[in-house]
């Protein structure tokens, strides 16, 4: 088993305090976001090869790169503009193979028949465009990926390089059944973002809502090898690094 | 046949710019300033309709007199000596005009930008920067100092090779030099003035701009973004040697 420290433990932070801080909590691979985190590979004062090179220097390897949402509009007015929206997608996929990676995460756009088209129309021509490339696409609370039926409509007009990234933290704050989504599609599951909440309030692992042993046995019957990225969005806990540390733990625990 | 000497490769190297005189032929010149006049909105005989006309672009870049000032003339084939036999893709230049402004005020530019970059208008897609490896800029028409000159800031190209070494591609908002450098650090603008036919090659990350046109000819310019086939696996890249990717200049 794989575990992945994610940067959403710590937003504010640069990569180089990202990459010290999931050293210190035993962490060997690293996730990183195109957007909403300081750790970015397109942040203003780092260049794609300085990425590379901090995180080989500090003994990492890059799991993945969250990149933008497949929506079909443009993000700067909201215009219906999917072979724009798809250029960027591209960007942000030779951005990540730049970096060394060939599988990419992202979710979709809006509740709305015209996202969920996009999203499939998209998806597949992405992936016609790019053939050694996977996309993961992710559940997501208010997207039009929110949950299992969602998946269930879109999966089957998917090229088989679409895979699907499982989110426990967007599936319990959607109110989807995580256990009964991870068996519908544990096929076809390629990563999973394992996040505890309590309701919509994220918690230390082991206290809140995840079936952490039922999704575990679900995932290890179908010989699920792919990664496990640990999560902890919002934390609020004294010290961060205890905190990954014991999620790190727990899971290590939970899953042997 | 070579047309490029090592002269020529050396002051490319150097300067991120090259000017080439009289390249094409004159039939490959009228023929793309007869398509050109097709679609300006003024009088080819009476100078004084061509103040403020238009468009920009008369004709696109598609038409066959246009796409033959490089594809049917030495312009293609000098690109490649420079960065390598069927390295670059195709393609051809499209027309950027400048009318003339019917005042005398002009003043030199301090800054330009480097292209690619997303404005909310030019349908680059926001968030990301396009590739160019080298560039063309071919007059058709006379065009002198203070006549809407393409214009160039020489080393610029060395300039922005070392910046994005340590910097996203993504910094430079609008792609304007002012983002990265002050005025003092920015090297004087070269007008490029020159007779129909003549030829300036750019390196594809060199700042440059256009210019008020206050003469009387109408500045007729093709402009041509040409990128390595292989762009989509080197755009992240800032190697020590800026010229790994450019076989006939290393």
């Amino acid at each position: 088993m794989d575990l992945v420290f994610s940067p959403t433990a710590c937003p504010e932070l640069e990569l180089p305090q990202v990459l010290e801080l999931a050293a210190d909590s035993g962490f060997k691979r690293i996730q990183l976001f195109r957007d909403a985190t300081e750790s970015s590979p397109v942040h203003p004062n780092t260049s794609v090869p300085m990425v590379r090179e901090r995180i080989a220097a500090a003994g990492f390897s890059l799991a993945g790169l969250n990149i933008r949402n497949l929506t079909g509009r443009k993000a700067d007015s909201d215009e219906h503009n999917l072979p724009y929206n798809l250029r960027q997608l591209e960007w942000d996929i030779h951005l990540g193979r730049a970096l060394g990676l060939t599988e990419f995460n992202l979710s979709g756009g809006a509740r709305t028949d015209e996202a969920q088209e996009d999203l499939i129309e998209g998806t597949n021509e992405l992936l016609e465009r790019l053939p050694g490339v996977r996309l993961n696409l992710g559940n997501q609370q208010g997207n039009c990926l929110q949950g299992l039926a969602d998946f269930q409509a879109v999966l089957p007009a998917l090229d088989e390089r679409a895979r699907v990234l499982l989110n426990t933290g967007h599936l319990l704050t959607a109110g989807e059944d995580v256990l009964a989504f991870a068996e519908a599609f544990v096929n076809r599951i390629s990563v999973v973002h394992l996040r505890d909440q309590q309701g919509d309030r994220p918690v230390p692992f082991g206290q809140g809502d995840l079936p952490f042993s039922d999704l575990f046995s679900i995932l290890k019957g179908a010989h699920y090898a792919g990664d496990f990225v640990v999560e902890l969005e919002s934390v609020n806990w004294a010290s961060p690094c205890d905190a990954l540390s014991a999620a790190r733990a727990f899971v290590e625990e939970a899953w042997n | 046949m070579a047309h490029l000497t090592l002269k020529d490769k050396s002051f490319f190297k150097e300067n991120g710019y090259l000017i080439k005189r009289g390249v094409l032929s004159n039939a490959q010149v009228q023929a793309a300033r007869d398509a050109l006049w097709d679609g300006i909105e003024a009088d080819r005989n009476k100078p004084e309709t061509w103040v403020q006309a238009g468009p920009r672009v008369p004709c696109p870049g598609s038409h066959p007199a246009i796409r033959a000032t490089v594809q049917e003339s030495p312009v293609f084939s000098m690109m490649e000596e420079m960065v390598g036999v069927g390295q670059l893709n195709g393609g051809g230049p499209g027309p950027h005009l400048v009318f003339p402004s019917g005042d005398d005020e002009w003043t030199g530019a301090k800054h330009g930008h480097l292209d690619g970059y997303y404005t909310p208008t030019n349908g680059v897609p926001e968030g990301t920067v396009g590739y160019m490896t080298i560039n063309v800029t071919i007059y058709v028409e006379h065009i002198e100092h203070r006549g809407g000159c393409f214009t160039v800031f020489p080393g610029t190209h060395r300039m922005a090779h070392e910046y994005f070494k340590t910097h996203s591609l993504l910094s430079v908002q609008g792609g304007s030099s002012n983002r990265i450098w002050s005025d003092e650090e920015m090297p004087s603008a070269l007008e490029f003035e020159g007779a129909p036919g003549d030829v300036c090659f750019w390196h594809g990350q060199m700042v440059h701009t256009g210019s008020k046109n206050v003469n009387r000819n109408i500045r007729m310019a093709l402009i041509g973004r040409f990128s390595r086939k292989d762009s989509n696996d080197i755009r992240f890249e800032t190697p020590d040697d800026m010229w790994a990717d450019w076989e006939g200049l290393r």
